[in-house]
């Protein structure tokens, strides 16, 4: 669409030029051929100018912006798959703690404690138990020391304690 | 430089313009056609790129929903994720039942080209014959589950040896490590992990949680492809529940009453150990013996699901509301016969004695039959039905047991003829061992009728920052008047220690309580020799703080003070030392006193 004025034809030598040439005469440097162009041809130009250069701009930045779009994907897809990993982890924590939970359970077992203790070390349930209780007739260490002595009681006796002997707990063998 | 003339050229006569003027206008013709098709040209691509628009419009926006579902739904699967159950702890924090992640191992065999091949490496990873994963992996069906509730380490194993088409889901197993000590109380979950009997059931909104869900992406083999996004909807972990009972005191019971029933061949045992202040329920032991006579623990918790005849320790209902209508003190006196005639039927005590004078604490330390019925006279049968009524028996105990029975009582109305002399004596109607265990701890607790549980408290299922929340228990009603109560105390305290009762007696205690014997009946009547031996009782007697009971089915020796009272001192004495309640001085009742008993 360039008008006609930009690919004109350059013009041929004049007569006298040529003849200078054809006698022998030093050549004069030719001349910067000189086109007119019109207001529109140049406005023309330079927009098709800004529209390249427009286009190249744009082509970068597209190119920049896949870029960045790519290297964010990436970004996150191995952040989600580092959090992937995490709760794998997580999930085998709690199921390995909730199998210690359990084992302990087992281990802490009143029964199985009980068969260890009578079965292994051959422990045995005492057969009765003896409960002490204390006997307030005898003086205090305090009174004692002070020489105070107490109706009933000797000041050289510092306490006395007597044992509730339970009987035998043998009823099983007695109904 | 010359410029060029600008100026249209003066219009001339058409003769005058010559042939290059048809020239140019060739040209503006050409020129303006090729205008007009470029317009065209242009209004058709503008045309076509708005249809494309709006095509794209359509399907990225407005059915942009719909297509994704169509592109989501070729890759994506909906994976549940089962809620973990809660635990269940005893009063001490020991774990008595708890849930472990577990993993269903499942092959898709239409991806599996050779069966046997892979039959052969998860053969010697699961331990199953070669022949058999062969026949399951060619069935062609999709879905062929190898493994349920896989533990962790079989799944890594598996995972690292890459087999193709088999996947992992998620899974539970409830585990109990005292399975045969608890089972009645916890009672077990069904196929999808819901709590279908006991404490599973009870609980089972607290315990189950919330199930999660994930949209996991998966390629045409089934994997799961890594850094797909995923949509997780994590689940609720259910809330854990502290129970009131303690695991050593329900292991001590439950070799007591193992051991009874053992030595007098009883056909079931029940216990139940009880909180006076409280009524938490603090032991509850069930058992029986299967078809081969093994002592194993039933399915259901027969303290609260299961009725008997429950014999002379409901005379407490009668002496209760006797004492409350004014109708007897302690001391009042009855001429108590051998036997009585009533309704047509004839009453008598257990062992013979010809007539003579009781008082009303006699007739209750010996568990005089016939004097009750004398008292039962007095008191009328309207009485008696408010006594029962007023210490819970025919009603729920409040637990909320699954299964739970009420029992069958009557009422005052409905006893006619010989129910005049039976229901006072505790025949001719059927309660369960806990609502027995209630009446007697409101006599403990100065006439103040508890309301029983098992579950104390909540453990909220945050597992950063777990806490614990204490359960509302309904607060005790009252039942008897309190000084009613504290006359049937030694009235009671009387039965064990100069009465039918002796062997109950608890070294350095004082103990309260009542024997039981009932023959069980059947619909023709009663089955000769089989009798249901109790005792019920709470100790100390003078500041309570344990109440029990034990029931015994067909023991061989039938009399609930011979069988059933010493298994409750046995009980009684772990259960004061465990719980570190301090002696009261009591006397230590000598061993022939206990053999000679004959506790009805």
């Amino acid at each position: 669409m360039s008008p006609a004025t930009e690919h004109a034809p350059a013009r041929r030598p004049s007569a006298a030029g040529r003849r200078t040439a054809e006698a022998g005469q030093p050549v004069a440097e030719p001349r910067t051929r000189l086109e007119v162009l019109d207001a529109r041809a140049l406005r023309a130009r330079s927009q098709r100018m800004q529209a390249r250069l427009l286009m190249a701009g744009a082509g970068v930045l597209l190119a920049v912006a896949f870029g960045a779009v790519a290297l964010v994907q990436s970004l996150v897809a191995s952040e989600q798959l580092r959090i992937d990993s995490t709760r794998q982890q997580l999930a085998a924590a709690v199921t390995e703690q909730q199998q210690l939970q359990l084992s302990r359970a087992q281990l802490e077992s009143p029964a199985r404690v009980l068969a260890l203790a009578e079965g292994r070390l051959h422990m045995v349930v005492p057969p009765s138990v003896t409960y002490l209780a204390p006997v307030a007739t005898g003086p205090t260490l305090l009174q004692a020391r002070s020489g105070v002595t107490v109706a009933g009681g000797s000041s050289s006796s510092l306490a006395k304690s007597s044992a509730v002997k339970n009987g035998s707990s043998g009823k099983r063998g007695s109904r | 430089m010359s410029t060029p003339n600008r100026r249209p050229p003066a219009r001339r006569a058409a003769h005058e313009r010559g042939p290059h003027h048809h020239t140019r206008n060739a040209h503006r013709h050409a020129r303006t056609e090729q205008r007009r098709r470029l317009h065209l040209l242009w209004l058709g691509t503008v045309v076509a790129l708005v249809v494309l628009v709006a095509r794209l419009t359509m399907v990225q926006v407005l059915d942009s929903s719909r297509y994704t579902a169509y592109a989501a739904g070729e890759i994506q699967q909906k994976v549940t994720l089962p809620a973990t159950r809660g635990a269940v702890y005893d009063r001490n924090g020991q774990v008595l039942a708890l849930s472990v992640d577990t993993k269903d191992v499942v092959a898709d065999d239409f991806q599996i080209a050779d069966p046997a091949r892979e039959a052969a490496t998860l053969s010697r990873l699961l331990g199953q014959s070669v022949s058999r994963l062969t026949q399951e992996l060619s069935q062609k069906n999709g879905y062929v589950v190898l493994v349920k509730g896989a533990q962790a380490a079989l799944v890594s194993r598996l995972q690292a040896s890459s087999l193709v088409g088999i996947s992992y889901l998620p899974d539970s197993e409830r585990v109990s490590p005292d399975a045969s000590l608890f089972e009645p109380l916890l009672g077990g979950l069904d196929a999808s992990g819901s709590g279908v009997a006991g404490l599973e059931e009870l609980e089972n909104p607290v315990l189950s949680g919330t199930a999660g869900s994930e949209v996991v992406a998966e390629g045409p083999d089934g994997s799961a492809l890594p850094g797909a996004p995923t949509k997780v909807v994590a689940a609720r972990r259910g809330q854990s529940i502290v129970l009131t009972i303690d695991q050593s005191l329900q292991l001590e019971v439950t070799r007591d009453v193992e051991a009874e029933m053992q030595a007098q061949h009883a056909q079931s045992g029940i216990a139940v150990i009880e909180s006076v202040q409280t009524g938490a329920i603090l032991a509850m032991v069930d058992l029986v013996r299967d078809a081969k006579g093994k002592i194993v623990t039933p399915s259901s918790n027969l303290a609260v699901t299961s009725i008997y005849q429950p014999g002379s320790v409901m005379k407490l209902a009668t002496f209760s509301y006797a004492l409350k209508n004014g109708v007897i003190t302690p001391n009042t006196s009855f001429v108590v016969p051998y036997s009585t005639q009533l309704g047509g039927y004839t009453f008598q005590d257990s062992e013979y004695h010809p007539t003579q004078t009781m008082t009303a604490s006699q007739i209750l330390d010996q568990s005089s039959n016939v004097g009750t019925i004398e008292v039962a006279a007095r008191l009328g049968m309207t009485g008696l039905g408010q006594a029962f009524h007023a210490l819970g028996f025919g009603q729920a105990t409040g637990l909320n047991w699954p299964g739970e029975s009420a029992g069958i009582v009557g009422t005052s109305t409905s006893w006619v003829g010989s129910d005049q002399g039976s229901v006072p004596i505790g025949t001719g109607i059927a309660v369960t061992p806990q609502q027995i265990l209630d009446a007697y701890t409101a006599v403990a607790d100065h006439g103040m009728l508890p309301t029983p549980h098992l579950v104390q408290a909540v453990v909220s299922s945050s597992a950063s920052s777990p806490s614990q929340k204490a359960v509302a228990v309904p607060p005790a009603r009252r039942a008897l008047p309190s000084w009613v109560a504290d006359e049937l105390v030694p009235m009671l305290e009387g039965v064990v220690q100069d009465g039918t009762a002796v062997c109950a007696e608890v070294p350095g205690y004082a103990v309260a309580g009542k024997t039981g014997t009932a023959q069980v009946p059947s619909s023709t009547g009663y089955v000769p020799g089989d009798f249901n031996a109790t005792f019920v009782g709470f100790v100390p007697a003078q500041a309570p703080k344990l109440a029990g009971i034990v029931v015994l089915n067909h023991p061989a020796t039938i009399y609930g003070g011979s069988v059933a009272a010493p298994v409750f001192s046995q009980i009684m004495q772990y259960a004061l030392r465990h719980f570190a309640v301090a002696p009261t001085g009591t006397a230590t009742p000598t061993p022939q006193s206990c053999s000679t008993a004959s506790g009805q």
